[in-house]
């Protein structure tokens, strides 16, 4: 008996200890850590509260950055962070925000779609809470986060997650996904609030083009695509066109009308953007992934990945040199710039023409350090 | 791929070292094997990982512990002895309906919570004295209560391997009510077969053995409930009122799955938490405090086995173990994958039936895309759960086993009477993997 008490107190303090030893990491984090320095071309910066003003003062509020070109013309609006485990949208919306100067038309650019999701990570993934890029001038710390919001942020998940328009059934936790919660409920749950803003504003401010900035697991069939709202389908293959043009392979995936709350489904449906979706390989989502760590999702390079696709199991091109970040946020910036060009082709007077952003071969190159600014806190 | 390697040898061999050699709670065994991970991969330096992976089945320990509140409520209260002699007296001539009675009725629990222990350590208690009583040999009885307790884990609404699976290869928990009914019911009703040819009893006997089984129920379990000190007096509860917190609780379950949006989910734990404090008010006199503080006595080993596979999944995760069993899963060709579900998923499964869900049946059922991944989910879901009933740990029937006198012997006894069915549950399972697409296209 008094051994056991012994060993009671010994687990309980070795519990407590990794309790102690832990607690910096699990330290709530708030939106205004989520640096963005944008380019000198930035006209207006708000916050997503303004399209819904039962977001203000909660974690799901976020910066929304407008960028203006002298020539009047469309409007263009770009996520990333949907899912803030997907880093390659998050990075190429900082490169976007930190570099574009529009000549014609509007950019608007929200780098943490998801800021509740850029808190946490999901327990069993292993994932780390940052990742760091040596820029021309220092250092730079990007978030990594977790595919939903933070339960912290919204709790207890239902049973089962009734969607808002149709009413489709999906597993409880997908309740704290944005991906699932188009267009959104304007005092629903913190996602749906979010969710509902990025509707509103994609009205308010006449977007005519959206894009979610994505990325898949290399096992996952849907990759190095575009997922296009049936009325973007001419916009997106035009695009592909463009991008097949500068060395870019790119494939186009029609967004399913019986997937309801995605993005590209809602908002074609609920508003008058042409709504698009880009996927990029990053093997430290994916489920066959090795050691989980900082490298990983730089370098994308991973011997299980390699292991796979030598046996046929993966959806993309997968060799030694992996699919490092800097490969996958050059096909977002370049599919994002051959986006615009392909909309003002097809719509002159409504056209947005994006100027000092790093070509593919540039970001490959030169790594995404080399276009962002170095973090200040 | 040598690192990994290490690793998950590593892992394995510290959790049979603490819970086979040690004689340690499994819980102990998967916190220990995840330290361990770390150390030989150099990441000690990250303990936050432990307590990242231990959240890992967060939301399914608040439905254990407030399901096993609610049976000790329904316990303390006299509530469940009463259904168990209302079910004896009214089935207790005809040993079919009585065996399918049983088997429901031990599925109950584990179909509401997802957890073979939840079903043995409550209702499974009840039926167990009952089965005696109507003349059933004790090992067969509890092997019946054990096999209960594993198809209940597995029948819907809530089957959490399939969750855990599920969440693997973002598959949402949708959809799996028919498969897994396909899956359990004729296995259920297998289970009762084998059970009613063992009640020798005639009719009138058993009849009469309505209070018989009360009396054996107290008899079985001591002469006061154990951990409240409450007397169990074998009395009769009049009235319907001994139905009424498992109708609301299955009210609650099921509204709020049909009106969708109408009616906000509260979650299951606050379902089970309402329902205890109704049990109080419908049997016996209860000490809340008491049937509350036996809830989580009853609730916490499993909470705790579910903390140690969480951490042990993350560590798995982060030193790339489980990337290495994904591929290597991947790397044999498909009709053998069969074969390695077959056995990998019950003998990771007397680990802990969620961590086998979590570490093999995830790589099997990407392995398997393509194969009706619904009712392939379904099927694995029965083989990883049949680990609670395997040794070294043989959860199950060494709870089981501890309600009863004899102790070793009779966890001996059981485990003997559990090979057979045991092997006929995998090879059922084995079938409705090997045949889940044309199953699936019959279910619809």
């Amino acid at each position: 008996m008094r051994s056991h008490r012994a060993q009671d107190w010994i687990v309980l303090v070795l519990a407590a200890i990794v309790v102690v030893l832990s607690a910096a990491r699990f330290a709530p984090a708030s939106p205004t850590s989520l640096e963005v320095y944008p380019s000198p071309s930035l006209t207006r910066q708000t916050w997503l509260s303004d399209y819904n003003p039962a977001l203000k003062g909660t974690p799901g509020d976020t910066p929304v950055l407008v960028f203006e070109g002298a020539e009047p013309g469309g409007t263009m609006l770009v996520l990333g962070g949907t899912h803030p485990d997907e880093p390659a949208g998050c990075a190429a919306a900082l490169v976007l925000a930190e570099n574009v100067m529009p000549e014609q038309g509007r950019v608007i650019v929200i780098p943490y779609a998801n800021a509740s999701g850029f808190t946490h990570n999901l327990p069993q993934e292993g994932h780390p809470s940052h990742y760091t890029l040596d820029t021309p001038n220092g250092r730079r710390t990007i978030p990594y986060g977790a595919r939903l919001s933070n339960p912290v942020h919204q709790w207890p998940d239902p049973t089962v997650y009734v969607e808002s328009v149709r009413g489709q059934k999906l597993a409880g936790v997908e309740a704290r996904n944005l991906n699932r919660a188009y267009p959104g409920l304007q005092n629903g749950t913190l996602t749906s609030k979010v969710a509902y803003a990025i509707t509103s504003l994609i009205r308010e401010e006449q977007v005519d083009v959206s894009v979610d900035l994505h990325e898949s697991s290399p096992e996952y069939p849907v990759n190095n695509a575009i997922v296009a709202h049936d009325r973007a389908l001419d916009l997106a293959a035009i695009t592909a066109v463009e991008l097949e043009l500068s060395g870019v392979a790119m494939n186009i995936e029609p967004s399913p009308e019986s997937l309801r709350g995605f993005s590209h489904r809602e908002w074609g449906d609920n508003t008058d953007t042409y709504a698009v979706l880009f996927e990029s390989p990053n093997p430290a989502q994916g489920r066959l992934r090795g050691k989980t760590d900082e490298q990983l999702i730089i370098d994308g390079q991973d011997p299980m990945y390699l292991k796979a696709s030598s046996r046929g199991r993966l959806y993309v091109p997968y060799t030694e040199e992996g699919t490092p970040l800097a490969m996958r946020v050059g096909r977002h910036i370049a599919s994002i710039a051959a986006l615009a060009t392909s909309h003002t082709m097809l719509a002159p007077d409504r056209g947005i023409v994006l100027s000092g952003l790093p070509t593919y071969d540039e970001l490959v190159s030169n790594g995404v350090g080399a276009y962002l600014s170095p973090s200040e806190r | 791929m040598w690192p990994q390697i290490i690793a998950f040898v590593c892992m394995i061999g510290t959790f049979l070292l603490v819970a086979a050699v040690l004689r340690q709670p499994a819980a102990l065994a998967t916190a220990s094997a995840a330290v361990v991970g770390l150390l030989v991969s150099g990441s000690l330096g990250q303990p936050y990982h432990l307590v990242e992976g231990a959240f890992g089945y967060f939301d399914v320990l608040l439905i254990i512990v407030s399901a096993m509140v609610f049976m000790a409520a329904l316990e303390s209260a006299g509530i469940l002895e009463e259904i168990s002699a209302r079910m004896t007296q009214s089935l207790g001539g005809r040993p079919l309906p009585l065996a399918l009675a049983s088997m429901l009725l031990v599925m109950a629990p584990g179909m509401l919570t997802g957890s073979s222990t939840a079903a043995a350590m409550t209702t499974g208690r009840f039926v167990l004295p009952v089965l005696v009583e109507a003349g059933v040999p004790l090992a067969r009885a509890g092997a019946f209560v054990a096999i209960g307790s594993i198809i209940g884990m597995v029948a819907p609404p809530v089957n959490v391997p399939v969750m855990i699976i599920g969440s693997g290869i973002d598959m949402p928990y949708v959809g799996f009510d028919l498969p897994l009914l396909f899956v359990a019911v004729p296995a259920a009703i297998i289970a009762s077969l084998w059970l009613a040819a063992s009640i020798r009893r005639s009719g009138k006997a058993t009849a009469a053995a309505g209070r018989g089984a009360a009396r054996a129920a107290t008899a079985a379990r001591g002469a006061t409930a154990p951990g409240t000190g409450e007397p169990l007096r074998g009395e009769r509860i009049p009235g319907a009122k001994v139905y009424v917190p498992i109708v609301a609780l299955l009210i609650m379950m099921f509204g709020t799955r049909v009106a969708g949006r109408a009616i906000p989910d509260p979650g299951i734990p606050f379902m089970f938490a309402v329902c205890a404090v109704l049990a109080m008010f419908c049997g016996r006199p209860v000490k809340p405090w008491s049937a509350v503080q036996r809830g989580v006595d009853l609730a916490l080993p499993v909470m705790g086995v579910l903390v140690g596979a969480g951490m042990f999944v993350q560590v798995m995760t982060v030193t790339g173990v489980r990337g290495f069993l994904v591929v290597s899963a991947l790397d044999i060709t498909r009709s053998w994958v069969f074969v390695v579900a077959l056995i990998a998923l019950p003998v990771f499964g007397a680990i802990s039936a969620y961590a086998s869900s979590s570490v093999m049946g995830v790589p099997i059922l990407l392995a398997l895309l393509g194969n009706n991944e619904v009712v392939t989910a379904a099927a694995l879901s029965l083989l990883a759960a049949l680990g609670d009933m395997l040794p070294p740990i043989a959860l199950v029937p060494s709870l089981i086993a501890q309600s009863v006198e004899g102790g070793k012997d009779t966890r001996g006894a059981i485990l003997k009477q559990l090979v057979v069915p045991g092997v006929l549950l995998a090879l059922w399972a084995f079938v409705v993997l090997r045949w889940a697409p044309a199953i699936g296209k019959m279910l619809g």
